[in-house]
């Protein structure tokens, strides 16, 4: 990808050759393998791709939370302006983790703490950031700037009503058990304390995944009521490319740590279709509801393990194109067209 | 033995679990139920595959546990290949559970960890005193990981679960269904924790598996899309009853029940220029608990067809509104 | 095939363990156990040990609650070490009427601190006089002991200590160099004996005795009046002030001799306890579990019946009824530390039973029996290697408590026993270390080798944690 295309101050977030590798006793895995991507303000990035394909890695790592071995093996992460690769995790946790970048994790919202009530377990995520004074109002003693800003009691509850309101929750759920809340209703409150710190990104790990139909498209439109609102980016990471086509302005789609394909939601849906033959075969196997087909396609094979990666383009051994260039030399990410990247050898004029 | 149409008839099926009693209740001997599956009837042809459709709580799963006798219903009759299977002594468990063999839905966990492939196979054939030795059985083994594609069976016989991928380990899991010869498979959302790459290929698998040995599926599934493909005959399950049941094509284009079309309209397409637009749910709210299910019609909380007799009158029964399209539903013709 | 099977499978194993470093450790620690408990009879320093642990006469010889010899090596003022002379030449002289035979010992003494006891041992029979002569290096020769002996016409131990037999000799010899304001302070009846003869001939020999160091020469005088008289293969024993490589408890025994033997017992009723105990507690707990209902309610009554009853009290009832044997004690311990797991595995089993493929072995039709043995214990088997692990200390500290009331097994030597020896002679009030520390390190060592075997095993062999 182009440096002066990356460099735009559209951009709220830049990703520059991010690599994010696990060393294993066998090896080294990497899961995330030279990855360059960005994120405009306003807009929603769908990241899709198979399990084990690095889009959840890529997420922790955005979050600078590499789940152990994992680690950060180079790369930048420009978050509004600012590199948080090197910094650290003092640091990340004071300015940068819920401030600036938050994340609903993928079922997050079983993970709830069942003995305590939503308004508890809410306060106590505000606390880790902003202390509540007991008393009635803000205490003016603390000059101290390490002290994170102070609020009171009062203060907290008006931030936590305000923004349950904005997922479509009633300011009652603060006396409710988790056990006492349907599946959306955790799911709403999760992207509630998600929202309390006003970050400018936000990670969704696939948040509708474990949820019924009807009930994904309510959440599905919360994200979209959401972004209009509050103006925010968001990564939206799913399996399903069907899901994105309903949320992303632009959809990002990674194999076996590599990003395959960029493109606008006209780009990857549109008539034309994707021009990455994995993205191409990975819509075709994805079931359309009004269409009336005789055989479902499929792609033969099962993505490489990544502690052996193939040759050259990872994807070359599923591929129903693959040329003799596909085996042995790994394509970049080139911009095809205006928004469209694509990491494919065939798809160069 | 009469060979009728039908392989399986479900009449009136009812499962009722009762919830813990709270101090009060024991006093005045109440007790509640959750009702998990109130009354579901419906029959499967012989070499059919028949899809059980509906949101989580449903009482799909429930259903399909008591057509696999691992729950004993509260009521009513299970009829498979014309006895009675509804009460079953040890003996009659025994023949049944070799005519009706599982696919469950997480084929990693249906699997004990410690088990190689091949020792995952040749339980059904030990429990059921199957091939005389062991080399006859790992025959059987063999023949069962080549019908399902698992090649070299060989090489996939020795590994263990978590050495197989995702579609591999349900074709592994489909094999060890197939080893007994069954009649009928109950596949509990055998693709859904399946990458959708290969999700295809392990539904078409197990349909050119159905062909080649005429097998008569029960398909249970969340997903209204890979049912279309899937099945020859939908039932959609709402709370513990049926709300909707009928070809796919029926069902799907042609849905009556609100239930069914709120469904339809939720699902996921991909499909450009839906980005910016708030999608229309016609439905409020979420699935009540099955402990409390509404009086009159078990939907009109939720449906926005409602008027005073889907709550004052008794529940709609299913009725068959067009040749094999069934609905339950008193104001289908309106809306 | 099975054969080779089971080698890839521990081969598969072991490239495992070799990585986790704890694990290895404890093999390590239980490797040089078992290599004690193998090598047994080269490394006891009294072979005898095992049988007489409690024959005071077999350990008379020895220092009283003496300091491990190693100890010298941190002080200026080195004690004397105890140590055996069995090397002498001998004479013998016909007189006619009598036959002397003479035997003189070397003993080299370069310590500061004489030993306590000079103690001599020979083979005698008939009535033979004995005589005992020192030769100190500065020339002085003392008659220290002179008695007939009646052996009777059998062989038979003498044995001659020089410090009870001979204080008034040493007493004579040395008030002729001491002082008589010396001489008013000290008791006769009460000197060191082994102080006048190992230290210099001046003044302050009994009261402020200086060593004097160098060569002495012990003679043992045999004089054989008969036939039938003889005295044969003597050998000196020098209970020295700091003894062997863990010192002696107050009872004189060597405590290195007790820590060695009580390896094998620890294992044996570790190992045999923890195996019986923790084998009925998980196939207990995950019958219970498995079962559920009524019957799971009246298996967990049964439990706490078990857990309530105070085993020790048991124990001695049952030990004052029967003889107490070790054997009889595993049964016991095993009868009731098999509660111990019952909890645990119960809970582990209620999930499992909840995993799906007990419910698919269950829709293939699989019986109680074989769910339960086939897919329910196998997956417990790491947890109780683990819980087995702790299984073992928890035994060998049980067995001590038991010794502790006197109702150990009393043909063995245990670390317990040790223990409670030496908590019974005060020895913690006394200062006495190393009757304490060593025995109490084994237990520790054993437990640790066997908690790391066990941790390490559990990581490797659980396959849930194995492909995360």
């Amino acid at each position: 990808m182009e440096k002066t295309k990356m460099k735009d101050n559209r951009n709220v977030l830049e990703v520059e050759n991010l690599k994010l590798y696990y060393n294993v006793s066998d090896g080294q895995v990497k899961a995330v393998d030279d990855v360059t991507f960005f994120l405009r303000k306003g807009e929603t990035l769908g990241l899709v791709g198979e399990s084990g394909c690095g889009k959840t890695t890529t997420a922790t790592a955005l979050m600078h939370l590499p789940t152990p071995p994992g680690y950060i093996a180079g790369g930048k992460i420009i978050l509004d302006g600012e590199d948080i690769v090197p910094l650290k995790e003092t640091e990340i946790r004071k300015r940068i983790r819920w401030e600036k970048i938050s994340m609903v994790f993928q079922g997050a919202m079983n993970c709830l703490t069942p003995v305590y009530t939503i308004g508890k377990l809410m306060t106590e995520t505000l606390q880790e950031h902003r202390a509540i004074s007991q008393g009635e109002k803000t205490s003016g003693f603390s000059k101290s700037r390490k002290t994170p800003r102070k609020m009171n009691k009062e203060e907290a509850r008006k931030i936590m009503v305000k923004y349950l309101d904005y997922v479509g929750l009633s300011e009652d759920i603060l006396r409710r058990y988790p056990h006492e809340l349907s599946g959306g209703m955790k799911q709403r409150v999760v992207i509630a304390m998600a929202l309390f710190l006003e970050p400018k990104v936000i990670v969704c790990d696939e948040p509708t995944t474990a949820l019924d139909v009807v009930v994904q498209a309510q959440i599905i439109n919360l994200l979209k009521e959401l972004k209009e609102k509050l103006d925010l980016a968001f990564i939206f990471i799913t399996h399903d490319l069907a899901t994105v086509a309903e949320v992303s302005d632009r959809v990002q789609i990674m194999y076996a740590g590599r990003i395959m394909e960029i493109g606008t939601n006209q780009q990857i849906y549109g008539k034309q279709g994707p021009m990455h033959p994995y993205t191409r075969r990975l819509l075709e196997a994805t079931p359309r509801l009004h269409e009336e087909v005789e055989e479902l396609a499929f792609i033969p094979g099962t993505p490489p393990d990544l502690l052996r990666p193939p040759q050259g383009c990872k994807f070359h051994d599923r591929c129903d194109v693959a040329m003799e260039k596909c085996k042995t030399e790994e394509p970049d990410l080139i911009e095809v067209e205006e928004d469209h990247y694509v990491a494919c050898w065939r798809c160069r004029k | 033995m009469s060979n009728s149409k039908y392989l399986v008839e479900v009449e009136n099926l009812q499962k009722w679990f009762p919830t813990r009693r709270t101090i009060g209740e024991v006093f005045k001997g109440q007790q509640r139920y959750v009702k998990a599956v109130d009354g579901v009837s419906f029959k499967i042809e012989r070499g059919e595959i028949f899809g059980l459709v509906g949101e989580s709580g449903c009482g799909k799963t429930t259903t399909g546990k008591l057509i696999m006798k691992l729950l004993d219903p509260t009521d009513g009759k299970l009829i498979f290949d014309d006895d009675d299977v509804t009460h079953l002594d040890k003996v009659g468990l025994d023949t049944y559970r070799q005519n009706v063999q599982m696919v469950f839905q997480d084929p990693y966990a249906s699997m004990n960890p410690r088990f190689r492939l091949r020792d995952v196979l040749e339980e059904p054939l030990i429990i059921h005193k199957k091939g005389g030795s062991k080399a006859q059985r790992m025959e059987m083994v063999k023949k069962a990981l080549n019908e399902v594609r698992l090649q070299p069976s060989e090489e996939f016989m020795v590994r263990f679960p978590h050495m197989l991928s995702g579609g591999q380990r349900q074709r592994g899991a489909t094999a060890r269904s197939l080893i007994l010869n069954p009649k009928m498979i109950v596949a509990d959302e055998p693709v859904s924790m399946i990458d959708l790459s290969t999700r295809a290929e392990i539904l078409h698998m197990m349909k050119t598996v159905q062909r080649e040995l005429n097998l008569t599926y029960l398909y249970i599934t969340h997903d209204l899309s890979t049912a279309r493909y899937f099945t020859d005959k939908i039932a959609v399950m709402y709370l513990g009853k049926i709300v909707e049941m009928g070809n796919p094509n029926d069902v799907i284009d042609n849905s009556m029940h609100p239930y069914t079309k709120a469904l339809i309209t939720a699902v996921c397409e991909p499909i450009a220029g839906k980005v910016n637009r708030i999608k229309e749910v016609p439905i409020k709210g979420e699935v009540p608990s099955a402990e409390n299910i509404p009086q009159g019609c078990r939907f009109h909380p939720r449906c926005p067809y409602a008027i005073k007799e889907c709550w004052e009158k008794e529940e709609p029964v299913l009725e068959e509104v067009e040749k094999g399209h069934f609905v339950a539903c008193r104001r289908y013709k309106e809306i | 095939m099975k054969l080779a099977e089971m080698k890839d499978s521990f081969k598969e194993f072991w490239s495992e363990f070799k990585k986790e470093k704890t694990g290895v450790i404890g093999l390590i620690l239980f490797g040089i156990f078992l290599f004690i408990v193998i090598f047994e009879p080269f490394l006891l320093p009294f072979e005898d040990a095992n049988t007489r642990w409690r024959d005071i006469s077999y350990w008379e010889d020895w220092p009283k609650s003496a300091p491990p010899a190693w100890t010298n090596w941190f002080t200026s003022d080195k004690k004397s070490v105890t140590g055996t002379l069995t090397e002498y030449s001998e004479i013998s002289q016909d007189m006619g009427a009598m036959v002397m035979k003479e035997f003189v010992f070397e003993y080299d003494y370069q310590y500061d601190d004489a030993p306590n006891d000079i103690i001599i041992h020979g083979d005698a029979s008939g009535q033979p006089i004995v005589v005992v002569n020192i030769l100190r290096p500065d020339g002085e020769e003392i008659e220290t002991f002179q008695s007939a002996y009646n052996a009777g016409e059998r062989t038979k131990d003498i044995r001659i200590s020089i410090d009870n037999s001979s204080r008034d000799i040493i007493y004579n010899f040395a008030k002729d160099f001491e002082s008589q304001e010396n001489l008013r302070n000290v008791k006769p009846g009460l000197i060191k004996t082994t102080n006048g003869i190992f230290s210099k001939a001046q003044e302050g020999i009994l009261r402020y005795p200086e060593p004097l160091k160098g060569n002495y020469q012990i003679k043992i005088t045999a004089i054989l009046r008969d036939e039938n008289d003889n005295m044969d293969t003597p050998y000196i024993i020098m209970p020295g002030k700091v003894s062997g490589v863990l010192g002696t408890d107050s009872q004189k025994r060597d405590i290195w001799t007790g820590v060695l033997a009580g390896v094998k017992w620890a294992l044996l009723i570790g190992i045999l306890t923890a195996v019986f105990s923790v084998t009925i507690g998980v196939i207990y707990g995950v019958i219970s579990a498995y079962l559920g209902g009524w019957k799971d309610a009246l298996m967990q009554r049964v439990f706490e019946v078990f857990v309530s009853v105070p085993l020790l009290p048991v124990l001695i009832v049952l030990s004052a009824v029967f003889e107490p044997s070790i054997w009889m004690m595993v049964m016991l311990m095993a009868m009731f530390f098999w509660t111990g797991s019952v909890k645990t595995v119960r809970s582990m089993a209620m999930q499992i039973k909840e995993e799906t493929f007990i419910e698919a072995s269950k829709a293939l039709g699989a019986s109680n029996f074989r769910i339960i043995f086939k897919h329910m214990v196998p997956i417990l088997i790491p947890y109780s290697f683990s819980s087995m692990a702790l299984f073992i200390p928890r035994a060998v500290v049980y067995e001590a408590s038991i010794s502790l009331l006197g109702l150990g097994d009393s043909q063995i030597v245990t670390w317990g026993q040790i223990l409670s020896d030496a908590l019974n002679s005060g020895a913690v009030l006394n200062g006495l270390w190393w009757w304490v520390v060593p025995p109490g390190l084994a237990i520790a060592f054993m437990g640790m080798a066997f908690a790391f075997i066990g941790f390490s095993m559990d990581k490797i062999l659980h396959p849930k944690l194995r492909t995360r």
